[in-house]
């Protein structure tokens, strides 16, 4: 048990690297692992939009169905082909967005809703991409059926009725009509589950960049171009094909189930499906929430605009006419501090000291020395007391405590650590870039922010496109960013003392 | 990294998910068979005999019922478990008891069984019982056949003329 409650920090890291590496190829957003649950979806509209062309040309009878399909010409081949292949994305893709969200710890409080509807899913997902197999009537969509009945038919439902109902003589075109129904109706049922998947997050991001979404079209339709489906022989009641071109993404169920046994397949499929439900409840990790001043916020409404999960809202506040100040919802917050670094009144350009922000997180810590947590006033009088006291060239680190942060920095160069560096107030980090000889951010990935936004956030604060704005000089370097992630410790040690060699303050004169 | 790296990279990286994706939506292929096997299904769906025979009612046991339900005879619904014994080439190989389904036992009981079997001709002797009453089994079927690569046989109870078939 111990190590199911510890097991992701190692995990986490592994896969941190592995969407590192990705992210040096990828343009920002547009990492292909940190956006698969967008690229299904990709693939789910390609399923829907080839699949309404083959609803048209499927005739939907026992006797007709085969044919229908056998008889497709060119274009039509390649629109199945693209149709089966959207499909085996989709299952692909949401298989590896599973494991990233479980390998990556998120299914924390924050994050149950969208973890439970998305597990709810799964089931859905299969039914409809088995079932599919089924509408050409073929003898790889025979074997399919015949096989899922027995397997349904192992639980105590309905006394064999799933084999019965696919027996000689025994399936109509009435219950082919039903199928039909079940792999067009059951899509919009998965549509309605991706609503509620996606309910508690803010800005969800449903589809990918554009770049992304035709970089996946033609992944599909280079297999589908080079070898496209055939059809298998039209299925017979008393005959069962001896070799079948089985689709492993959807249709490995079926021969699982003959080489483990009903039994022991239904144990492991809903022992791991409990599992994964109970995840949340068995690993729980402390969350520190921040706290509004009320009597600081004016209301405008920026932490509400940037909070990823949708735990901020604007509520009238007691005592002042018509005025409103944010209210927090315990039960959505992440912890990440975000709703900080969005408060106008946490810059230090504010003359008021010590600093008061309307919204607080006392969760930072200074690495190197250690002790207590503390919020971005204390941070910003550590700061400014660093950058006074520094008689040498002095550098400012900024660290994300998700990241892979190298275990021993330059010793010139200071360092605190922040939930997420969404945290860090654009003021703030104009006065270090102003002052220090160099601010480097070492946080996640351009597209592998552990609290969805931070850097997203944080970007567009220091290029101006978000309030509140750095008013940084043209003539001031900008902070260097880091994801140490993408590589090993030594090589990232490396690029940071090479960075402050390179930003080392030139005597005048020389 | 350059553009055009970046762009090498992402030609590469989606052209071998596509690749991946088209090569194992179709291999390797999967044989539900052993080589050179057909498939012998036994899979009966019937209603046993009822448990009890019907009773007549006494005049004073319809004379305490509502005007509407005073039918002569009391039914018990329970039906008797079904008995098979499949024989292939004189061995037993397959023996099971199924119950009536629904939760007062008064539906039909179903059997199922699939056995992959090497093709060529074979004796198979199958015998059910559904009547506790009688000693015995109470349908039998006995016939020898010939199997062919990938051909399924089912053993079915025909409804209408009351008898095991193979189809």
């Amino acid at each position: 048990m111990s190590a199911l409650l510890t097991w992701p920090e190692g995990s986490a890291r592994l896969w941190q690297r592995l969407e590192g590496m990705l992210d040096r190829i990828s343009p920002m957003g547009c990492n292909p692992l940190a956006q698969a649950g967008s690229l299904a979806v990709v693939c789910f509209l390609i399923a829907i939009a080839t699949g309404i062309y083959l609803y048209i040309v499927l005739d939907t009878s026992l006797s007709g169905a085969w044919s229908s399909i056998n008889g497709l010409g060119a274009p039509g081949r390649l629109i199945r082909s693209l149709h089966r292949l959207a499909a085996d994305g989709f299952v692909m893709l949401t298989a590896v967005h599973l494991l990233r969200e479980l390998t990556l710890g998120h299914f924390q409080r924050y994050r149950r809703l969208a973890w439970w509807s998305g597990l709810t899913l799964l089931p859905l997902l299969a039914i409809i991409a088995i079932g599919g197999f089924w509408l050409n009537w073929d003898q790889l969509g025979q074997y399919s059926a015949w096989s899922s009945a027995e397997l349904l038919d192992w639980l105590p439902l309905g006394q064999n009725a799933f084999v019965r109902s696919f027996g000689a003589g025994s399936l109509s075109d009435r219950l082919f009509s039903l199928l039909v129904f079940i792999h067009l109706g059951l899509p919009l049922l998965l549509l309605f589950g991706l609503g509620l998947h996606l309910q508690r997050l803010n800005r969800p991001r449903l589809l990918p960049a554009p770049t992304m979404s035709a970089g996946l079209l033609a992944a599909l339709l280079l297999p589908a171009l080079l070898w496209p489906l055939q059809i298998h022989p039209a299925a017979a009641a008393d005959t069962l094909a001896t070799s079948l071109a089985l689709d492993w993404f959807v249709l490995a169920i079926h021969p699982a189930s003959e080489w483990l046994g009903p039994a022991l397949l239904w144990s492991i499929l809903a022992g791991g499906f409990l599992l994964l439900c109970a995840l949340p409840w068995l690993r729980r990790s402390r969350i520190s929430r921040p706290l509004v001043d009320p009597l600081q916020c004016s209301g405008c409404g920026l932490c509400v605009a940037d909070c990823p999960f949708d735990a901020l809202t604007l509520v009238p506040a007691s005592g002042t006419g018509g005025g409103r100040v944010a209210w927090l919802d315990p039960t959505r917050c992440a912890g990440c501090g975000i709703c900080v670094g969005a408060c106008p009144a946490a810059t230090p350009a504010r003359s008021r000291r010590p600093l008061a922000s309307a919204i607080d997180l006392s969760d930072i810590r200074q690495a190197d020395l250690g002790g207590p947590a503390f919020g971005i006033g204390a941070l910003t009088s550590a700061v400014e007391a660093a950058l006074r006291s520094a008689g040498a060239p002095l550098w400012l680190a900024f660290s994300c405590a998700h990241a892979s942060v190298p275990s021993q920095l330059p010793a010139n160069l200071r360092h605190w650590q922040l939930p997420c560096l969404g945290m860090l107030p654009a003021g703030l980090l104009d006065l270090a870039c102003a002052q220090a000889s160099g601010v480097v951010l070492l946080g996640c990935g351009s597209d592998s922010c552990e609290y969805r936004l931070g850097r997203l956030w944080t970007d567009q604060r220091l290029a101006a496109a978000r309030p509140p704005r750095s008013h940084r000089s043209p003539d001031i370097a900008p902070p260097l960013q880091l994801d140490p992630a993408a590589a090993d410790e030594a090589a990232v040690l490396d690029q940071l003392r090479r960075w402050m060699d390179r930003s080392l303050p030139t005597e005048p004169g020389i | 990294m350059t553009r055009a790296l970046q762009i090498a990279g992402q030609v590469v990286l989606y052209g071998a998910f596509g690749l991946f994706l088209g090569l194992f939506s179709r291999w390797p292929e999967h044989h539900p068979l052993p080589p050179e096997h057909g498939l012998l299904k036994l899979s009966i769906r019937h209603q046993g005999e009822r448990l009890q025979a019907c009773v007549e009612r006494s005049l004073e046991e319809l004379a305490e019922l509502p005007p509407n339900m005073r039918s002569q005879q009391r039914c018990p619904r329970e039906r008797a478990p079904l008995q098979v014994e499949l024989r292939l080439d004189g061995e037993l190989l397959h023996s099971q008891l199924a119950h009536a389904a629904g939760l007062a036992r008064d539906g039909a009981a179903t059997l199922y069984f699939r056995l992959p079997l090497a093709i060529g001709e074979h004796s198979l002797d199958v015998r059910l019982e559904d009547n506790p009453h009688r000693e015995g089994f109470d349908y039998h079927l006995s016939e020898q056949f010939t199997l062919a690569t990938g051909q399924v046989r089912v053993v079915d109870f025909d409804a209408e003329q009351r008898r095991l078939v193979l189809r």
